[in-house]
């Protein structure tokens, strides 16, 4: 085949899943904006919303559409619930208890899920309305799949735009990212704040578990992806959320090409090559600002 | 000879000039006093002066030696130690070891010598113990050595802080705001302290101070600052009779 | 109610608080000195991985505990040392030669992941150290020439001149010479200046850097400290089973350590040992305790990380001063008994202030 349009074979299905790791990165740079907690949890967080769609629409029998939504939601109250019970104690002790919770919750979440009948540690398929169908564009040869990975992440990035410009809702919630005094003092409800960014970013997770789980299946261990995550916040600078866009893209795209041109095992360790590369060479990140003691 | 000399020293947050343009002189065993409304940029110039920030323009000799570019952690081996506004002690560590501390910079051994905790390693701390004993008594602390510092009230927090600088043995100390959140004893003491501090210890103190009674009692020469920029400098009748330090004050 | 009058400055720093403290330890000595003759073999087997543990325990503890620095990457260090003590013997190293690289080579794999990533919060430190060891064990299963790859290798046993560790009982001499060397060096860092550094960089770097701590090298001393014992525990753990393989160092050894020192009581030498003692044991105590549990839950397999998990919760959200915090709670319930008042022994919850990081 023309190395052309291998190339660009790649880089369409590196983008692809680059989407997946910018929506599990959004998640993780939206709780850690709001609340300054990191959670290691994220990918867990989708491994639920996966399941959930998964039990709702082939279990249940729910349509696609309206199936996926209602994971959302589930996923999104799961999300909220989470943070009541075990993260909002937590507000304000040292970043090693906070890491430590949140990887101990992701562990729970894992070991938890692989004991409930039904899900257990096997691999299941979501049916999806696309399953199998391709898009040719000129010689390239697209899935239709990965094209609604793509067209769903930007539609979402879009919408969670618009959400944090205009609505008032968002509006608070920027404030209380940048400010939580100030924000408190303005007569907004910080800890109803806190609860809804960890359901939004829930239910971004969710959404890209069920985007994942065409390729790679619905799986107790799929919330591993979510270490590639953390990378591609790393790697836009952490607290910016189009930098976690744009990582979860670059770490997409190397991660298909060192596939393809690499010796074999780099594309696993490609995500972290980059990031310690970035790391050394401008450790803000791409978007990142770095900060300024106050004393 | 000036200890201390800034020259036209100036830094931007952004498009806000925070310092600009100031330059004074500081005498050996002088107390220099830095006034001005808040946001007047004492502590900016006193975080330039530390190296915490890092100023955009102007330069800072301290005895004889540049020291507008040396990494922050050399400031108080050159020889010049701070206190905090909002005390910044190491709370879960005892009055002793905050103390300790401040003998950092003389230590001389290294990595493995500390590992195996040789009898050099030995001496050195218990020259180091002495020295923070002598700390202890100049500042009345001996009730509080084995205390845990966060469990402290504010004012002995701020006296101990005074105590880590001290016990570094600086030949210049920057104290930011020493009396305030101090009852009228503890001020009293302060007043004190500092003078002591020249006398006794032979050192150059700046101080950022709002209360004019303190200023007036100690300082030798006042710098008056608002909006980042130079107001006056002189004696305290002097600052205080000048009519731009009196309008920065009640127009704001 | 114990009371101390000191009477000289060396008391502040001495290696034992007082001759009452020596005593004790000097007992515990004895007692494992006297443990491969009394002990049946399983539970001298569980002794020695709790030695083993102990010393990486003391690295991590350094840099976590005292520093305050989060490293997700220890596994990584770990099978550095494993690796390279098993790779080197291969080659006819003598052991005491392979030990010495082990530790050399994880404190300089420490150096390299340390030098970008300490400039910055600690946040970063906790996912370039993640990162760094999804590498390294890639590394190991790729370089296959070396390191046998996904197949693992066979170690040896230990050999020192002429003189064979071929017994659970010799193996423990060595296991337990290196822990209380680790354990050591450890109490002699934390009472130096340096450990004074690492602890107030904890809890002000601003204040630190003001007192005249250089943040970059003390915090890149710990973490190759800590990378360097956690190394050596790496190569006594491959002595210990006797054969390697890469999926044995995964992220799950990581976070097994730093539940470990959370466990144990961040920031404290006893914490070590109490954290160690309580990761070997609680898979033992899980096995015990499927026997008790319905059938439907005891043969999952994920039932051990369950436990683990939630035992961590448990202690993060009640008890985060871990194990020793309830010992000291314990111990000073019977000294002030009958007066004991609830919170009496309250101090500072957590050993960091809410900095953000």
């Amino acid at each position: 085949m023309d190395p052309l349009i291998v190339f660009l074979q790649a880089v369409v299905s590196g983008i692809s899943i680059g989407c997946i790791y910018a929506l599990v990165a959004l998640g993780f740079v939206l709780i850690y904006k709001a609340t300054e907690v990191v959670n290691f949890a994220q990918g867990e967080l989708m491994m639920v919303g996966a399941f959930f769609a998964y039990t709702l629409v082939d279990l249940g029998g729910v349509p696609f559409v309206p199936g996926v939504l209602l994971a959302l939601l589930a996923t999104a109250a799961f999300g909220v619930i989470l943070n009541h019970l075990l993260l909002r104690p937590l507000i304000g002790s040292p970043a090693f208890t906070i890491v430590l919770a949140t990887v101990a919750v992701s562990t729970l979440l894992r070991a938890v899920v692989a004991m409930i009948p039904g899900w257990g540690v096997e691999t299941h398929r979501l049916s999806n309305p696309l399953a199998g169908q391709v898009v040719p564009i000129g010689k390239l040869v697209v899935s239709a799949e990965h094209l609604m990975v793509i067209a769903v992440t930007v539609v979402l990035v879009g919408a969670l735009y618009l959400f944090f410009s205009l609505a008032r809702v968002g509006v608070a919630l920027q404030a209380t990212s940048q400010n939580q005094l100030a924000a408190g003092y303005s007569g907004i409800d910080i800890r109803r704040m806190f609860g809804l960014i960890w359901g939004i970013s829930a239910a971004v997770a969710a959404l890209a578990g069920v985007l994942l789980a065409p390729a790679a299946f619905v799986h107790v261990n799929m919330g591993y992806i979510g270490l590639k995550a953390f990378p591609a916040a790393v790697l836009g600078g952490f607290g910016s959320l189009p930098g976690a866009v744009v990582g979860g893209l670059i770490i997409g795209v190397v991660e298909e090409l060192a596939g393809l041109y690499a010796p074999e095992g780099v594309k696993n360790v490609a995500a972290y090559v980059v990031l310690l590369a970035v790391l050394m060479v401008r450790p803000q990140g791409l978007f990142g600002i770095s900060k300024r003691v106050r004393v | 000879m000036a200890v201390l000399s800034v020259s036209d020293v100036g830094i931007s947050f952004g498009g806000l000039r925070a310092v600009d343009g100031i330059s004074f002189g500081v005498e050996p065993r002088e107390i220099f006093a830095i006034i001005g409304p808040n946001g007047a940029g004492k502590t900016t110039l006193f975080n330039v002066i530390s190296r915490i920030y890092e100023p955009s323009t102007g330069s800072i000799v301290f005895d004889g030696r540049d020291i507008t570019r040396i990494p922050p952690h050399d400031v108080v081996r050159a020889g010049i130690a701070r206190t905090f506004q909002n005390i910044n002690l190491f709370d879960n560590a005892t009055v002793l070891d905050n103390l300790m501390l401040g003998r950092y910079r003389h230590h001389r051994s290294g990595v493995l010598r500390q590992t195996l905790f040789t009898p050099f390693v030995r001496r050195e701390k218990l020259a180091d113990r002495r020295k923070v004993e002598e700390v202890i008594d100049f500042l009345e602390l001996g009730k509080y050595r084995d205390v845990l510092v966060a469990g402290l009230p504010y004012g002995v927090r701020k006296i101990v802080e005074l105590g880590r600088a001290l016990a570094a043995e600086p030949r210049l100390i920057l104290l930011d705001e020493p009396s305030s959140g101090l009852n009228v004893e503890e001020t009293r003491d302060m007043v004190f302290w500092i003078q002591d501090m020249r006398d006794d210890l032979d050192m150059t103190v700046i101080m950022i101070e709002h209360d004019m009674s303190l200023v007036s009692a100690v300082s030798d020469r006042v710098l008056a600052m608002s909006s980042g920029r130079m107001l006056a400098l002189g004696t305290p009748g002097e600052v205080q009779r000048d009519p731009g330090v009196a309008a920065a004050y009640l127009g704001g | 109610m114990k009371f101390y009058k000191k009477t000289s400055y060396t008391e502040d720093f001495r290696l034992f608080r007082d001759g009452a403290a020596a005593f004790w330890y000097a007992l515990l000595g004895l007692a494992l000195v006297a443990a491969p003759f009394v002990l049946p073999a399983y539970y001298l087997s569980q002794l020695v991985l709790i030695g083993i543990y102990v010393v990486a325990g003391a690295g991590l503890m350094l840099l976590s505990g005292y520093c305050g620095q989060v490293s997700l990457g220890h596994a990584a260090f770990f099978a550095v040392g494993a690796f390279t003590v098993a790779v080197l013997e291969k080659h006819g190293v003598p052991f005491l030669a392979a030990f010495a690289a082990a530790g050399a080579l994880s404190a300089a794999v420490g150096f390299v992941i340390g030098l970008p990533a300490l400039r910055l919060s600690g946040l970063y430190l906790a996912i370039a150290t993640l990162a760094a060891s999804f590498i390294v064990t890639e590394v190991i299963v790729r370089w296959e020439g070396v390191t046998n790859g996904a197949s693992g290798l066979n170690v040896a046993k230990i050999r020192i001149a002429g003189w064979i560790a071929d017994s659970e009982p010799k193996l423990y001499a060595i296991v337990l010479a290196v822990a209380v060397a680790a354990m050591l060096a450890v109490r002699n860092i934390v009472r130096a200046p340096l450990g004074l550094a690492m602890m107030a960089i904890r809890d002000s770097e601003t204040a630190a850097q003001s007192m005249g701590v250089p943040l970059m090298r003390v915090k890149l001393a710990a973490f190759a400290i800590s990378a360097l014992l956690t190394g050596l525990a790496g190569a006594l753990y491959a002595h210990k089973l006797q054969f390697i393989d890469p999926d044995q160092f995964t992220i799950l050894v990581s976070i097994e350590f730093l539940v470990m020192i959370f466990i144990g009581g961040i920031g404290s030498m006893h914490g070590i040992v109490l954290g160690a003692a309580f990761v070997i044991a609680l898979p033992q105590l899980v096995a015990v305790a499927k026997d008790y549990l319905p059938a439907a839950v005891a043969q999952q397999s994920g039932l051990q990380a369950a436990v683990y998990a939630a035992v961590l919760l448990a202690f993060i959200l009640a008890e985060p001063t871990g194990l020793y915090g309830i010992w000291r709670k314990i111990k000073h319930y019977f000294s002030m008994f009958p007066f004991y008042r609830k919170g009496s022994l309250r101090r500072a919850k957590s050993f960091a202030k809410s900095e953000t990081w």
